[in-house]
């Protein structure tokens, strides 16, 4: 053998015996077109894969399931990383990355993206559509402000100084609620005129104001997480808000942290999601009328939360710590599984379509 | 996001006597002697001086590769990191470009479990288990010495998957000046300048580098289909070390040495890019000082060694953009150890030796994110023995048994712990055969390892994270298993291979526990098994040297991490299953009265996808990358003068070895340097 050929051998065999790398979730398979009307799952993603955020849709009609939704409508194209929020309008979802800092608007009739705004900088993270004033808010997770978007263009408009670490928001009449979390370490709910974006007033609640949601009498309730780190620890806390007066009328209390997340559902109860397991809880409602609380109502680790208020069915998401693909569970009203199915990467918000 | 976005923070600052064994060189350190009428050859001795008993390479139990000399000139390195990355059964875990972080895995551990020692002492963080390989510069350094396998019985806690120890650059009998400047892409420019000599008994040698750099080099960010260039920011770097090394000889058999180092860098964290617009504009601050005093003594069948080092480091790390509860990330973290290292050689009988002694130790760390001031001490002894048990026949020349054992007792606030690690290897080297004059060697050794918990995962306290006093150390079985031998035909020829198949219990992982937070618990069983082989070759007139090295392991979970985890039996994250490396080196010394040596190494690098996610769906690929490098040394009215030209990445490859940290493309580094 002459020994000069060694280095081309080596390098013949080398690539020979490597092995062949698997595919992978990044391959899109072809799918039929899903449907409008449906149930939207945003997957938030792991953290730091710019390829995370995927969109499943579940066709309760027809029981049928479609993952990539938006790889699909888009040729493999990508939302971003770390899908924190959706929003519906006008035949449109609206997605937030706070990962990859950019918002996509897709058109939910042929899925492909309409347009994409990129915030350098800003972990953007929850977001809110103001049709009324043509306006989108969205909070700025580390930079204790909310930018105000052109709805049509998304352009920013203006920025609101607010409180530490927004997160969730309501809009009651002209006003704009942004629920300052601080990770547990702001307290406060920040009341912003929508027209103008001038701060009208600030309230103090509890720690961790982290989402917030209009019940059918008009209150305002909000979900303070409060602080698992602090010595000693804070429990979580629901507020009531009376938009008229500015001001908390009523509380409860909770024995645990929450995980931060509300949903008050037509059947008139709030819920709200434990912080006693991995990523999330149990499920506890409260009855908005009388405030009577039903603590570990669905037991079981979720981490996203959603009521169908068409089919009053509530949606629970299971991130399986971001090891494997989640999965939503869909429960009656009376706390009863009624089916559940696959979903993509740490499914985190779910919306529906009608 | 909800609260998970706190526990990013974690990983950023988280988010670290054997008788080793064949040592495989292909250098000055392992030459040969030809004699064009015998065609014999000898093989040089190549001592592992980490090990507590300094060991013969060809005879120690488990699997030892030392670079040193030329070796380490064939290769494209700035930085430690670069050195070590063509080592067979190693991965440096790189976060992009010359700022970013770089650590060491092999074996398919993390790099908490390889242990890394300057000059034979403990140098790893308690924070983190952690070394940056990047803050020690390519040229200070003059060899390595890596140790594959188990060690605890040699070094104590953490050395799972081995040790490297690094050898600082010494001083030199006669009086030297060097001056070096490097100009390279992407900013990067390099300032060195060295020099010593003897003063009567006491040899002294001082340096002083500086580098820095932009590191604003493009890279290609994909969307699906969409491709978009982008150039990385925030990844400057600017670092300056000096070390002055100085070593007196009191007797003719005593000797002390001195050796200190301060370090200090400052840098960008370019962070991930997961999207065209992420931008980072976080900071990092490290500041490293060590000395280092040992005494050496020495007589017929004894051999004494103290070693004494005291060591601090200090990090800070800020993140303008990372603001939670109205305050701005802003974290520091400082540490200061001293340690004592006594050990006793001695000769038995010809053919038994014993080596005894004990680390004393004592570290303490404070940090914003650390729950409060950590004190931990360390008191380790240790006995090891080596004991040619077969006399020499016509095939073998003996057969060679190597025990040792080492208790740790490591006090950590008011908890302590004890920990016994055994180790028993075994050697069976033949006489040289009559074909092609081959030298083979057999050999296998088993081990108890393990690592003890860092600062970190006793007592985080960040963001998100909390860590867990209760926590035990991660055990681990280590079993090693090799042959090696060398060959003559049309040149020397070495071929090593070695099997190695670890089992740990108990690892540490950080999991989410409730609170929405995360905490770090013993739930993990890992299995890690795989081959290591490597090769070399040097012609007959030692112009052309090629070496090569494959491996491929296999290391998987073996356990649940939470109730119902569904990852059983899968592959670890960031664990490349096969690495390989050609390198080639065509090498002249001249005649010619001003070109007096001339020198071009190839070298090509593979490292096999690494899956990303723990259910194995998701991965990056596998790459292949070329460097290359042209040396020149011109001797004129006394001085040399040395050019080196090099390129890497040479065909500019698009890649990531940790997802989302964009590396480099081409780059190329010229180099001058005077020695007087």
């Amino acid at each position: 053998m002459n020994a000069r050929l060694l280095p081309a051998i080596f390098t013949v065999v080398a690539i020979v015996s490597c092995r062949n790398e698997p595919s992978t979730s990044s391959n899109i398979e072809p799918q039929p077109p899903s449907p409008v009307k449906a149930v939207y799952v945003l997957n938030e993603g792991n953290f730091g894969d710019p390829t995370g955020a995927r969109l499943t849709v579940y066709d309760a009609e027809r029981d049928s399931l479609y993952h990539d939704v938006y790889e699909a409508g888009n040729e493999g194209s990508h939302l971003g990383s770390v899908g924190d929020d959706m929003q519906f309008y006008n035949g449109r979802a609206y997605f937030v990355m706070s990962g990859s800092q950019n918002i996509v608007v897709m058109n939910l009739a042929t899925k492909r993206k309409e347009s994409e705004a990129f915030f350098p900088g800003s972990a953007v993270h929850d977001l809110l559509i103001d049709s009324t004033r043509n306006k989108v808010f969205v909070t700025r997770l580390f930079s204790s402000s909310v930018f105000v978007l052109d709805l049509t263009s998304l352009a920013i408009i203006g920025t609101i100084s607010v409180g530490s670490n927004p997160q969730g928001m309501a809009l009651v009449g002209n006003r704009l609620f942004v629920c300052n979390s601080g990770y547990g370490n702001d307290s406060t709910v920040t009341i912003v005129d929508a027209s103008t974006h001038l701060v009208t007033g600030t309230l103090a609640l509890a720690k961790g104001p982290s989402s917030a949601a209009v019940a059918s009498d008009g209150k305002l309730w909000v979900a303070c997480t409060g602080n698992a780190f602090a010595t000693p620890p804070v429990n979580g806390k629901l507020f009531v808000i009376d938009p008229a007066l500015n001001a908390k009328v009523d509380s409860i209390s909770f024995n645990e942290d929450l995980y931060g997340n509300i949903a008050i559902g037509a059947d008139g109860y709030a819920y709200v999601i434990g912080s006693s397991a991995g990523f999330g809880g149990a499920v506890h409602r409260v009855f908005t009328a009388n405030k009577t609380v039903t603590l570990n109502f669905i037991s079981g680790e979720y981490y996203g939360l959603a009521f169908d208020d068409a089919r009053r069915e509530i949606y629970l998401t299971n991130v399986r710590n971001f090891a494997n693909d989640g999965e939503v569970k869909i429960y009656t009203t009376s706390g009863a599984l009624r089916k559940s199915f696959a979903a993509q990467r740490g499914p985190s918000v779910v919306g529906f379509v009608r | 996001m909800k609260l998970r976005a706190q526990i990013i923070v974690v990983p950023c600052f988280v988010l670290s006597a054997s008788m080793p064994s064949v040592a495989f060189s292909f250098g000055d350190q392992d030459s040969v002697t030809t004699d064009s009428t015998q065609r014999s050859y000898v093989m040089q001795e190549v001592f592992v001086t980490a090990l507590r008993l300094p060991q013969t390479a060809s005879l120690s139990s488990s699997s030892v590769t030392i670079l040193s000399g030329e070796e380490l000139q064939r290769i494209n390195a700035s930085s430690l990191s670069q050195l070590l990355a063509p080592v067979s059964g190693l991965f440096v875990k790189d976060y992009g470009g010359s700022s970013g972080l770089k650590t060491l895995a092999q074996r398919g551990l993390g790099p908490e479990h390889t242990l890394v020692l300057l000059n034979g002492m403990r140098v790893s963080n308690p924070q983190n288990a952690l070394v940056d390989l990047g803050v020690f510069g390519a040229d200070e350094i003059e060899r390595l010495e890596v140790l594959h396998g188990g060690q605890s019985a040699t070094f104590g806690a953490d050395a799972v998957a081995g040790a490297v120890n690094i050898v600082s650059a010494p001083g030199t009998d006669a009086r030297n000046v060097n001056a070096s400047m490097s100009v390279g892409s992407f900013g990067y420019k390099h300032f060195g300048l060295s020099g010593g000599g003897r003063i009567a008994e006491l040899i002294v040698r001082g340096a002083y580098r500086e580098e820095k750099g932009n590191e604003n080099f493009p890279f290609s960010f994909r969307n699906g289909p969409e491709l978009t260039r982008l150039v990385r920011t925030n990844a400057d770097f600017t670092s300056r070390s000096g070390t002055l090394t100085s070593s007196y000889r009191l007797s003719e058999d005593a000797e002390a040495t001195l050796y200190a180092r301060s370090f200090f860098s400052e840098r960008g964290v370019g962070g991930q890019v997961v999207g065209p617009a992420a931008t980072s504009v976080a900071r990092q601050n490290d500041n490293d000082n060590l000395a280092q005093l040992t005494f050496h003594m020495q007589s017929d069948r004894l051999r004494y060694r103290m070693g004494l080092q005291y060591h601090d480091s200090y990090l800070r790390y800020r993140d303008n953009n990372f603001v939670v509860g109205g305050v701005v990330l802003d974290s520091d973290y400082s540490s200061r150890e001293w340690r004592i290292e006594p050990r006793v050689e001695y000769s038995l009988t010809s053919t038994s030796r014993i080596a005894f002694g004990g680390e004393i130790a004592f570290a303490g760390g404070e940090g914003n994110l650390l729950a409060k001031d950590i004190r931990r001490s360390t008191v380790g002894g240790f006995v090891a023995g080596e004991h040619q048990l077969l006399d020499e026949s016509e095939l073998i020349d003996g057969l060679l048994l190597y025990p040792s054992l080492r208790l740790d007792a490591i006090t950590t606030g008011a908890n302590t712990l004890s920990q016994w690690s055994p180790q028993l290897g075994v050697v069976l080297p033949f006489h040289a055969l009559a074909f092609l004059e081959a030298k083979p060697t057999l050999r296998a050794s088993i081990s108890r390892n393990f690592r003890v918990p860092t600062f970190n995962e006793l007592f985080y306290a960040g963001g998100g994270g909390i860590g867990n006093p209760n926590l035990q150390p991660e055990r681990s079985t280590s079993i090693d298993v090799g042959a090696s031998t060398v060959f003559r035909l049309l040149g020397k020829h070495v071929v090593q291979a070695s099997y190695f198949d670890i089992d740990m219990s108990e690892r540490i992982m950080w999991v989410a526990a409730g609170g929405q937070s995360v905490t770090p618990k013993n739930i993990r069983a890992v299995r890690s098994r795989g081959i290591e082989v490597a090769y070399g070759w040097t012609s007959n007139d030692d112009l052309i040297i090629l070496s090569a090295n494959y491996s491929s392991s296999d290391t998987r979970k073996t356990s649940q991490d939470f109730p119902g985890d569904r990852n059983i039996n899968i592959q670890l994250v960031y664990i490349p299953q096969e690495t390989a490396y050609l390198s080639l080196t065509i090498a002249k010394s001249l005649d010619n009265p001003v070109l007096k040596h001339l020198a071009v190494s190839f070298a090509s690098s593979f490292a096999g996808f690494r899956y990303t996610t723990e259910d194995n769906r998701n991965l990056l690929p596998s790459h292949w990358l070329a460097q290359v490098n042209v040396r020149t040394r011109v001797e004129l009215a006394g001085l040399s003068l040395i050019t080196r030209v090099e390129a890497n990445n040479l065909f500019d490859k698009d890649y990531q070895i940790l997802l989302s940290y964009p590396m480099p493309g081409r780059s190329y580094k010229l180099t001058f340097a005077v020695e007087y």
